[in-house]
């Protein structure tokens, strides 16, 4: 069995190694700070348009960004912009359907009938918005966006027919060829030269080569309008600058002196927009690769492209379904054979999670959990983990049942988070320390984890206890289980949370401050160890302690989600709208389902 | 420790089963769990109160403080909670039932948790905290504090120094008078707030209104959420100066024109400023840096380049974020800066804390303890279940 998932997990891997040079996808772009594959430059403009990381078709991301960029009339026709709200949609003269998606030129033609009201709202205060107002002016970012994109690379397209043998020579090309903007930068000094010395002489009609000359230079202007279209940032800095600030094809076009790479790299680019040959393409990479100093490492933006293409995380997350749906036939016929075949579907989500987490890691250089997002991803991973530990001790499909659980719930709440943005982002300062990433924030996210299988654990000791009342040794096991996990639980957080107060007094000199974040971490800790003094005391039975784990897994949620909330300290990084009525029902549920449980539990034990 | 010591002290006094009976009611797991349940109750009243008090005050209102008061009913606070788990847990060490060797992990988490209380309380009691701001290119030697003001009075006349009196703003109530020898006239305190706002007086003052109070009123408005924000003013009197000088007065914090009074035939100048302290060393800026992450303006890190100058001895040090200076009991944390045309300031958070390895000791020693009884413990668990 063994052989087969190690055989699986090759044959993922090997799309690693084939060689796809001659496409699109890994030519690296610097966006937010981060040098990146242009496939996740694509994906995050989708997902700025669409909502989804992907076009809705079968198109690739890449391709799609590239066509817009030359202008392919196909991809303007693709009903890219995603309109969730009617009253929007309206607003803008178009009509909302089921599909709610529209076209550029719909889009476009439907701001431009409603400027005014773009005007007004743009003349107001951002925290005075309504919600369509604030969508609304999310839409005209959007589509300013798209037409910046559209003309990145205008510079460089072969739409100037030179009819003019002065202007001929000066940039020495054949009456006749078709040149780009590029084409004349590369010869400034002598057009320069050519337009200061130009005879202009009034009392007489034009020329013909007089009107030609003209007509060049208003050519030139027209392309010349688009220069502020800087979205793509694909050419390195020069040497000198220490910034490692990258540039787009439009910011190079001012006349300044090109590094030798990056005349090479534009003239590849401009080559491959006339001829469209792989070849050329190939040279472009050769070219950043040969000279640039910061050119990223090729392996971790094929891994990149890569971790966007396979969705590990839905991979997981559907084995995790198949085992929890293995496990609930294993309790209704062929318990041995189902059961295990829900630990290897258990076994195999967590494997690809793992993956999944490791690449994270390589690609952004730093330790697993640095975002919200990143923090339910790594919860659900070390949830899991345990509770395959859990089973492999106890082998009674409790660890299963918790793991695919667990693993499930952890995976859809980090797909709403994921739809918030690119997750892949920079940190600010006071974060950007992988020494204190590694061990604060991991340790600390692992207590949750723990803390929630506690919790989870805790549920099931309630609803046996409902189910099997007699059954004391099962009982008693369980909640010796529900103990141990609970100190276990204990040891992170408050390892984590001391960690905690270290970082601070290494970084601000404090190392208690009573910020939301701390007081959150510091309520977990300390309703754990009233629970175990309950407990010890003997205040609390099997019954009262569980019920006690399951207010944890609020206590939990309240100090990782719901501080947020309050938006006030250091710690308040997350994106934290909308959040607020699902964490009130989802407590309003656990204190139902612990609460109605313990009370039943009691009832049956009496 | 006075009064721990003298509880065991009159139990001694009054036999041996009277001071069982009282470690045993000092000591009881009852008092900690009553205690740490409160504790909760205030941690969520306290950070719930942070998004209208804001953080500083909520921190002094229920954590920082022996009496919380919950509307009009008076509750303990988060430092006699503290006190009294300490204690609590104090006495349950004395109980010999506690020192039994199969509870070894035990008996390390609770000695690491009780250097963590008692770290934290001399922390509360004894440390210092401020602000050092220095321009590119400038010396300083001074800390500023964040919360406390004084009042002080320079005489410079003097050309090889100046004369500073400092009043500090705890005996700056209003009513209360303030006469030295070293200021030829009197104070006496009108009006303090911690938050008010000058505004302009619709009717003519009269000819004991003097300098600003001539023409504002300091209107006393509810404190701002951020407590550096703040604009103290105060209103005070002035008798035994010259006769011109004698009046009332009106000053806030960080006021543009310095108040001058006459005495004497000398000139005083008056201000309101945040509370100073001056160190035996100061340090030297020689330049502040700001990375960028690359094409955006999310700051990557800030770090100042320093001269640290203590008497012939000077040294360059580099300050940046996560990585403060510390020399002489004393921590200096690249906290904030001011971008300016030419020269930057850079804002240093200075601390002084003698409780400061505590939390480093008392963390491992607990992770230690709880590690040890996971590992006695774990397999009478496991044992049990294979028994059966």
């Amino acid at each position: 069995m063994f052989k087969k998932i190690l055989l699986a997990t090759f044959l993922l891997f090997s799309s690693l190694f084939s060689d796809n040079f001659d496409s699109f996808e890994i030519i690296p772009i610097q966006e937010d700070g981060r040098v990146k594959p242009l496939d996740t430059f694509a994906r995050n403009q989708l997902l700025r348009f669409y909502g989804k990381r992907s076009t809705g078709n079968d198109i690739s991301p890449t391709n799609w960004l590239f066509g817009i960029a030359m202008n392919n009339e196909d991809m303007a026709k693709i009903p890219i912009f995603n309109i969730r709200n009617s009253e929007v949609a309206h607003t803008i003269g178009l009509n909302w359907d089921s599909s709610h998606k529209y076209t550029i030129t719909e889009v476009s033609s439907g701001i431009q009938s409603q400027l005014d009201i773009f005007k007004t709202i743009y003349s107001k205060d951002e925290e005075n918005l309504s919600l369509v107002e604030k969508q609304l002016a999310e839409i005209y970012m959007n589509v300013a966006m798209y037409k910046s994109l559209e003309s990145s690379l205008s510079c460089l397209f072969p739409t100037i027919t030179i009819d003019n043998q002065k202007i001929a020579d000066a940039i020495k090309v054949n009456i006749g060829d078709k040149v780009s903007y590029f084409r004349f930068i590369q010869y400034l000094d002598n057009m320069n030269l050519l337009i200061q010395s130009y005879p202009i002489n009034d009392d007489k009609e034009l020329s013909p080569s007089d009107s030609s000359f003209f007509r060049i230079l208003a050519d030139l202007n027209k392309v010349y309008e688009s220069k502020n279209s800087i979205g793509l940032k694909i050419i390195p800095s020069s040497k000198l600058n220490k910034e490692k600030v990258w540039l787009s094809p439009w910011e190079l076009m001012d006349g300044r002196r090109l590094e030798v790479f990056q005349l090479k790299m534009l003239l590849r680019l401009e080559e491959y927009i006339t001829n469209q040959m792989p070849e050329s393409l190939l040279l472009y990479k050769e070219a950043l690769y040969s000279e640039s100093i910061d050119a990223p490492s090729l392996s971790v933006l094929k891994k990149e492209v890569w971790y966007n293409k396979i969705d590990l995380f839905y991979k997981s997350t559907a084995l995790y379904v198949f085992g929890f749906i293995f496990l609930c036939l294993s309790y209704l016929f062929r318990p041995v054979l189902l059961s295990r075949l829900a630990g290897l579907f258990l076994l195999s989500g967590f494997m690809l999670h793992g993956i999944g987490l490791y690449l994270r890691m390589v690609i952004m250089a730093r330790p697993p959990v640095t975002t919200l997002y990143e923090s339910i991803i790594f919860v659900g991973f070390v949830a899991v983990f345990l509770s395959i530990i859990i089973e492999l001790f106890k082998k009674d499909r409790i660890g299963i049942l918790i793991g695919t659980i667990s693993g499930v719930i952890f995976h859809f709440v980090s797909f709403g988070y994921a739809a918030d943005g690119d997750t892949l982002g920079m940190l600010v300062a006071v974060l950007n320390s992988n020494f204190w990433l590694a061990t604060h924030v991991t340790t600390m996210t692992m207590g949750y984890g723990v803390s929630i299988i506690a919790g989870i654990m805790g549920h099931i000791y309630l609803i046996y206890s409902i189910i099997h009342p007699d059954e004391t040794k099962k009982l008693r096991e369980i909640y010796d289980n529900t103990f141990g996990i609970t100190i276990l639980a204990l040891f992170f957080t408050v390892f984590g949370t001391i960690l905690g107060g270290i970082w601070a007094d290494q970084s601000w000199g404090r190392f208690w401050g009573w910020d939301p974040k701390e007081n959150g971490a510091l309520l977990i800790c300390m309703w754990q160890i009233f629970m175990i003094h309950l407990r010890l005391t003997g205040m609390v039975k099997g019954a009262g302690f569980c019920f006690g784990m399951v207010i944890n897994i609020i206590i939990v949620t309240l100090a990782w989600f719901g501080v947020n909330l309050l938006s006030v300290g250091l710690h308040s990084y997350g994106f934290a709208s909308g959040i607020a009525l699902n964490l009130t029902l989802f407590i309003l549920f656990e204190l139902l389902l612990g609460g109605g449980s313990y009370y039943l539990s009691k009832k049956r034990s009496s | 420790m006075i009064l721990y010591i003298s509880v065991i002290h009159l139990g001694w006094v009054m036999g041996k089963d009277r001071l069982k009976k009282i470690l045993n009611t000092l000591s009881s797991p009852k008092i900690f769990i009553c205690t740490i349940f409160w504790m909760m109750v205030l941690v969520v009243l306290g950070t719930l109160a942070q998004k209208d008090l804001g953080l500083y005050e909520a921190q002094q209102r229920y954590f920082s403080c022996w009496i919380a008061w919950l509307g009009f009913i008076p509750t303990p606070g988060g430092r006699t909670a503290l006190f009294v788990m300490t204690f609590n847990l104090m006495f349950f060490m004395l109980k010999p039932a506690f020192w039994s060797f199969k509870k070894i992990g035990i008996i390390i988490t609770h000695t690491g948790v009780l250097l963590l209380l008692l770290g934290g309380g001399i922390t509360a009691w004894f440390s210092t905290e401020g602000n050092m701001v220095i321009k590119e290119g400038e010396i300083s030697n001074v800390i500023i504090d964040l919360f406390a003001k004084e009042l002080v009075i320079i005489d410079d006349g003097n050309s090889e120094y100046d004369q500073i009196t400092t009043i500090s703003d705890n005996i700056l109530k209003p009513g209360s008078k303030i006469e030295s020898d070293l200021v030829p006239f009197d104070i006496e305190v009108i009006d303090y707030h911690i938050n008010c706002e000058p505004i302009r007086r619709l009717d003519v003052a009269g000819p004991e209104y003097k300098g600003l109070a001539q023409n504002f009123i300091l209107k006393r408005i509810p404190n701002e959420k951020e407590t550096e924000v703040n604009r103290t003013g105060i209103t005070f009197k002035v008798t035994g100066a010259e006769d011109v000088a004698n009046g009332i007065y009106s000053m806030f914090l960080a006021q543009q024109i310095p108040q001058k009074i006459s005495s004497n035939g000398k000139e005083y100048t008056l201000a309101l400023r945040r509370e100073r302290t001056h160190l035996p060393f100061s340090l030297k800026l020689d330049d502040f840096k700001k990375v960028m992450h690359p094409g955006t303006d999310v700051a990557k890190s800030y770090s100042s380049d320093v001269v640290l100058i203590d008497k012939d001895l000077s040294r360059p040090v580099l300050i940046r974020m996560n990585e403060p200076l510390r020399y002489m009991n004393y921590t200096f944390y690249q906290s904030s800066f001011n971008e300016g045309v030419d020269v930057d300031t850079s804002i240093f958070a200075v601390v002084k804390n003698y409780g400061r390895l505590f939390p480093y000791i008392s963390s491992l020693t607990i992770s230690l303890g709880i590690l040890v009884h996971m590992f006695l413990r774990f397999p009478i668990i496991f044992n049990r279940r294979r028994g059966k």
